[in-house]
C-alpha cells in the first residue's frame, strides 16, 4: 500500500494536510496490526512496517518515534471506535445499567480479538513505570479523562432512572480499573469462546448492579 | 441475604462457605431446639419439633436453591427419598428447580456467538432477542430460519459446565465424613454427577428428542420437535417451534368431560408406549 504522505502543492489548507496525516497514520497501524497478528508485537521491527506500509523507514519515526507511541495511538483509536458504536446503538438505549456496561467491554474484547498477543505485550510493558504506556503518566491522561467523562455520563444517566446510588467520579475510575481486570482475565482465558470471561462479565456487573441498588451493607 | 442468593454462582470457596454456614445454623437451631425441650412439657414438644422440621427445611431448601447445580440436585434426590426425611422437609425440598442466572439480549447474543460462532442475525431470518421461556441452563428464544420455519433455540448460559465440576468437588469434599461413614455412598455422587453433566450437552438432548420421536412415531397426536442439527451443538439447541398449551392451563379452561377423558386416554397411551 503506497502513500503519498507529503502533501501535494494544490492543497495548501491545514485541514486537508492534517487529513492527510491521519491516513498516513493510519495505514501504517493497519501494517503495524498485520504484522502483530501474524509475528507478533517483539518480533515485529519498524523497518518490516514500514516496508509493508510502503514509506521509508525514516518516515514513520515522524509519526510514531516508537512501537509504543504505535499502541497508544491504536488505544485511542479503538476508544473512539467503542465510543461512537455505543452512541450509535439504538439497542443501548433501551438496555438496562449491566447489559450498557457488558455491551461496552465485550464489544471492546471483540475488537480486540485478532491482537490478544499484542494486548498481552502492551499489558506487561504499561507496568513498567518508564514506559510510555503507563497508565500514570501524565500525556496518557487526556485518554484515560475521555473514557473516565464517558463511563461517568453513562453512570449519571443511570443515577437519575432508579435507586441508583450517586456514584460519581468514583464508579467511572473502579469501572475502568474493573475494565482491566477483565481484559487480563480474558488474556488468559483458555475456555471454549472464552465463554469464562462472559460468565464472570455478567456476574460481576449484576453484582455490582445489585449491591448499588439494595446497598451492599444490607447483607 | 438476598444478593448471594440470586448470585449465589461464586467460586468454590464462597460456595464452601454457604454449604458450611448452612450446618451450622442446622446444628445451631437443633441445639436450640433441644435446649427448649428441657423446658417443655409433654404437650408442648411434639408442636415445637414439628416447627423446628419446617424451619430447618425452609433454610435447607432456600440455601440449596441459592447454590444451585450439584448441591442442588442432592436437595432433589433427597425429596424423592421419602422416610428418610420428615414430611416438612420434602415439601421444601420438592420446591427445588434448576435455574441458570438470566440473560440479558447482549449476553445471550454473544454466548450465541460463542457456541456457534457468528451471530443469531447471521444464522437465522429473525430472532427474538428477548426469550420466551427460561430453560433450567438457560433461556429460549422464538426465531425464523433462513427456509421460513419457526424455531425454538435454547440458550445455555456460559461456562455452566466449569461451575458444575467446580461444586462436584467441593460436594465430594464436603461429603467425605458422610463417605467415611457410608451414609453418603460415592455411587450417589458419580450419579449427581453424571446426571448434571448430561444436562449440560445439548448434544445428548438432541439426540434424545430424535429417540423419543422416533418411538412415539406411531402415535399420530403426538408431535415431537425436530432438531435443527446444522444450528445446533453442546451448548444452543434449535428445535422446530411448536405452539402448545401446557395442561394446567387447558384445564383452566374448563373443557368438557369427553374431551378430557380422551386426553386422559391419549396420556396412558403415550406413556404406555414409552414404557
Amino acid at each position: 500500500m503506497k502513500h503519498n504522505i507529503n502533501a501535494r502543492a494544490g492543497d495548501r489548507k491545514p485541514g486537508k494536510r492534517r487529513e492527510n496525516k491521519e491516513k498516513t497514520k493510519q495505514a501504517i497501524l493497519a501494517a503495524a496490526l498485520k504484522l502483530f497478528a501474524e509475528k507478533g508485537f517483539y518480533k515485529t521491527s519498524t523497518r518490516a512496517i514500514s516496508r509493508k506500509a510502503g514509506i521509508a523507514e525514516g518516515t514513520l519515526f515522524n509519526y510514531f518515534e516508537t512501537k509504543e507511541d504505535l499502541a497508544l495511538y491504536f488505544f485511542e483509536r479503538e476508544m473512539d471506535e467503542v465510543i461512537a458504536w455505543f452512541e450509535g446503538n439504538a439497542r443501548m438505549k433501551r438496555a438496562g445499567l449491566p447489559e450498557r456496561l457488558f455491551a461496552i467491554i465485550h464489544h471492546s474484547l471483540e475488537r480486540l480479538e485478532p491482537y490478544e498477543e499484542f494486548i498481552g505485550a502492551v499489558f506487561l510493558r504499561a507496568l513498567a513505570p518508564s514506559s510510555k504506556l503507563s497508565p500514570w503518566r501524565l500525556q496518557n491522561q487526556e485518554r484515560e479523562l475521555r473514557y473516565l467523562r464517558f463511563i461517568r455520563d453513562i453512570l449519571a444517566e443511570a443515577e437519575s432512572e432508579d435507586r441508583f446510588p450517586p456514584v460519581g467520579d468514583f464508579g467511572a475510575y473502579a469501572f475502568r480499573l474493573f475494565h482491566s481486570a477483565i481484559i487480563s482475565y480474558w488474556l488468559q482465558d483458555c475456555s471454549q469462546g472464552k465463554e469464562q470471561t462472559l460468565a464472570l462479565l455478567d456476574r460481576c456487573l449484576k453484582l455490582a448492579d445489585r449491591i448499588l441498588r439494595k446497598g451492599g451493607w444490607n447483607w | 441475604m438476598e444478593l448471594v442468593k440470586t448470585n449465589g454462582q461464586g467460586g468454590t470457596l464462597p460456595r464452601g462457605y454457604r454449604l458450611g454456614k448452612l450446618g451450622v445454623g442446622l446444628v445451631g437451631s437443633y441445639l436450640g431446639y433441644q435446649i427448649q425441650n428441657i423446658f417443655l412439657g409433654e404437650t408442648g414438644r411434639p408442636q415445637r419439633k414439628a416447627h423446628f422440621h419446617k424451619r430447618a427445611s425452609r433454610q435447607l431448601r432456600e440455601e440449596l436453591g441459592a447454590l444451585k447445580g450439584p448441591a442442588m440436585k442432592l436437595g432433589q434426590l433427597l425429596s424423592l427419598q421419602s422416610g428418610t426425611l420428615s414430611e416438612e422437609a420434602l415439601q421444601e425440598l420438592a420446591n427445588l428447580q434448576m435455574q441458570a442466572p438470566g440473560m440479558h439480549p447482549s449476553l445471550a447474543r454473544v454466548q450465541f456467538k460463542s457456541a456457534l460462532g457468528k451471530y443469531p442475525e447471521e444464522m437465522f431470518r429473525e430472532f427474538d432477542p428477548e426469550p420466551f421461556a427460561s430453560a433450567s441452563l438457560g433461556q429460549v428464544h422464538r426465531a425464523v430460519n433462513f427456509n421460513g420455519e419457526k424455531a425454538a433455540v435454547k440458550i445455555q448460559y456460559p461456562a455452566i459446565r466449569s461451575s458444575i465440576e467446580s461444586d462436584l468437588k467441593l460436594l465430594r469434599s464436603a461429603a467425605l465424613p458422610g463417605r467415611v461413614t457410608g451414609h453418603v455412598p460415592s455411587a450417589l455422587i458419580d450419579e449427581i454427577a453424571r446426571g448434571l453433566l448430561e444436562e449440560t450437552d445439548y448434544v445428548r438432548e438432541a439426540g434424545n428428542l430424535d429417540y423419543f420421536r422416533k418411538g412415539l412415531a406411531g402415535l399420530d397426536f403426538v408431535t415431537v420437535p425436530r432438531v435443527h442439527r446444522e444450528l445446533s451443538n453442546d451448548r444452543v439447541l434449535t428445535m422446530s417451534y411448536l405452539e402448545g398449551e401446557s395442561l394446567s392451563d387447558w384445564l383452566k379452561r374448563k373443557p368438557s368431560q369427553a374431551l378430557r377423558d380422551l386426553m386422559g386416554a391419549r396420556l396412558c397411551e403415550a406413556y404406555e408406549t414409552q414404557l
